[in-house]
């Protein structure tokens, strides 16, 4: 389902009458909270073996990751809570970006401490978030494309 | 330890969902649409079934129908998974039959609370 493309673009759904808008809405944070569920299971997944088996020594990109995709979660939620009437490309981008931004970087850094450490084990939960992230990305640029 | 069939289609989350459900002891089972679902709940007969909603196939609100009408699976606790997060979803959920509902992404421990408290219901005895 996430990999199916937006219709429509921010711009034009304010020309939606209220039914419409609320159901485009509605869908478009359903498909943008699919890949955040990923990343936040799979980040606390990783705090939770992380606290409990010691593998790693610093865990800040893991709990950065984590609240980048909190804020992300809330951001979306407020953005494209339906009784909004209007979106705005800019305002997303602005609002959103900065926080997948710093997502995407704490993750890569914790990806070559993984590799350092010989964590193989848990290299592929990282690399589901890099995944994920990438098509939160992609379904952002879809809908900010005007 | 219980038995918990999973309903998802998404495969990251299905993988991350049952991977962290079984660090907490609980044994997964797995199917990948509605039809999948109502198939397995009935041949492995599970204690709990984790249904999310927007399922290929047949969707989590007709295959929790089916369960509901079949002798062999209505006494399954069922709790809906959904990311639609709307007002009126829980109620369509509730309508379809379902036990509880929860929403995603998912909290992990208001969502083992619900699934202990449904195991632990005297129906589920």
């Amino acid at each position: 389902m996430i990999e199916q493309r937006f219709t429509l673009s921010a711009r034009s759904v304010s020309n939606l009458d209220d039914q419409e808008r609320t159901k485009f809405l509605a869908h478009t944070r359903h498909e943008l909270r699919t890949p955040l569920n990923a990343i936040l299971g799979y980040s606390e997944m990783l705090l939770e073996i992380a606290e409990e088996d010691v593998v790693l020594n610093d865990l800040a990109d893991l709990h950065e990751v984590n609240s980048a995709a909190r804020n992300l979660l809330r951001q979306i939620n407020l953005l494209f809570d339906p009784a909004n009437a209007r979106l705005d490309s800019p305002e997303l981008q602005e609002k959103l970006s900065p926080w997948l931004d710093r997502l995407v970087e704490c993750n890569a850094r914790l990806l070559q401490q993984f590799q350092k450490g010989g964590l193989t084990l848990y290299q592929c939960d990282l690399e589901r978030i890099t995944l994920a992230a990438q098509k939160l990305r992609a379904l952002l640029a879809d809908f900010t494309e005007v | 330890m219980p038995k918990i069939l999973l309903v998802e289609d998404n495969e990251m989350n299905r993988d991350m969902l049952s991977r962290r459900l079984e660090r907490k002891g609980y044994t997964v089972l797995l199917a990948l649409d509605g039809r999948q679902g109502v198939e397995m709940a009935s041949s492995e007969a599970p204690d709990l079934i984790l249904m999310d909603m927007s399922l290929p196939v047949l969707d989590g609100w007709e295959a929790t129908r089916r369960l509901k009408n079949a002798e062999a699976t209505r006494a399954i606790p069922v709790i809906a998974l959904t990311a639609h997060a709307m007002s009126g979803d829980r109620e369509k959920a509730l309508e379809a039959g379902c036990d509880d509902y929860d929403v995603k992404p998912i909290e992990m421990p208001r969502l083992l609370d619900k699934i202990q408290a449904l195991l632990t219901a005297p129906s589920a005895q």
